[in-house]
């Protein structure tokens, strides 16, 4: 069980909000230490191309964050990115996670994450032991959405 | 005279040697590296390493500078280096409603 942060939750909608401007996708990755990796205290925004129904981080940016984590201890527990209408896991997001270990989520906002977002709305999914992507109860999965 | 005896002999280029391979914040090291293997049995033995359930050619070694290592070398040719740390990451993440 993932437990988020006081306010992550808030601050992972305004990224989305402020970055897809409700026009284009965008991802955070949601981190936490090694020490405590049901704790995640951070949602990093990648410098990434997007559009309205796609997204991808920038390769050096992506091997800059790499390098970090090794450096800080840090680790990508979910993946969370927007959809323009309803959420659910694509062939893209099946085939190109960023991390691809079992118990590795992903949750997809929709709606672009527009206002009036419902947690029933979401859609979350899991890589299982045999490294199949499985969709998961959120309430089971993840704690701590504050808005 | 003083005899060195170490002077003349050659350089020694040991037959395996051991990797740093960190994935996701987690580094772990892979021993027993032959010098004359493939980076592919490199990169399949590191994906075990860690249980990345991927398709091996969509993850890759990258060296410190982003380079990646390419596949079809071998460990001496690719010019890895006994401690050396790589990052094993895929290659291009990406996602979104289009399928």
């Amino acid at each position: 069980m993932l437990r988020l942060r006081r306010g992550l939750w808030s601050s992972t909608l305004e990224q989305f909000r402020a970055c897809g401007a409700g026009r284009r996708e965008c991802v955070v990755y949601w981190t936490a230490s090694l020490d405590h990796p049901d704790d995640v205290d951070g949602a990093v925004h990648p410098q990434h191309t997007a559009t309205p129904s796609h997204y991808e981080p920038q390769q050096r940016w992506l091997h800059e964050f790499f390098v970090s984590l090794a450096r800080t201890q840090r680790t990508v527990r979910a993946q969370v990115h927007t959809h323009r209408m309803r959420a659910f896991h694509s062939h893209t997001d099946d085939r190109y996670p960023i991390v691809h270990t079992p118990g590795f989520l992903s949750l997809v906002v929709p709606n672009f994450a527009r206002i009036g977002l419902r947690i029933s709305g979401l859609y979350l999914a899991r890589i299982n032991q045999d490294g199949q992507w499985c969709e998961a109860a959120i309430p089971d999965s993840i704690c701590g959405f504050d808005a | 005279m003083e005899d060195h005896p170490q002077k003349n002999q050659p350089p020694h280029h040991p037959s395996q040697i051991a990797l740093n391979i960190a994935y996701n914040g987690v580094t772990k090291t892979l021993d027993h590296v032959e010098m004359h293997a493939q980076v592919q049995s490199v990169l399949a033995r590191a994906l075990a390493l860690f249980n990345v359930t991927d398709r091996p050619h969509a993850q890759g070694l990258f060296r410190e500078d982003g380079t990646e290592v390419p596949v079809n070398q071998s460990v001496q040719d690719a010019a890895l280096l006994d401690g050396q740390l790589l990052y094993l990451r895929a290659r291009t993440p990406q996602g979104g409603a289009h399928c």
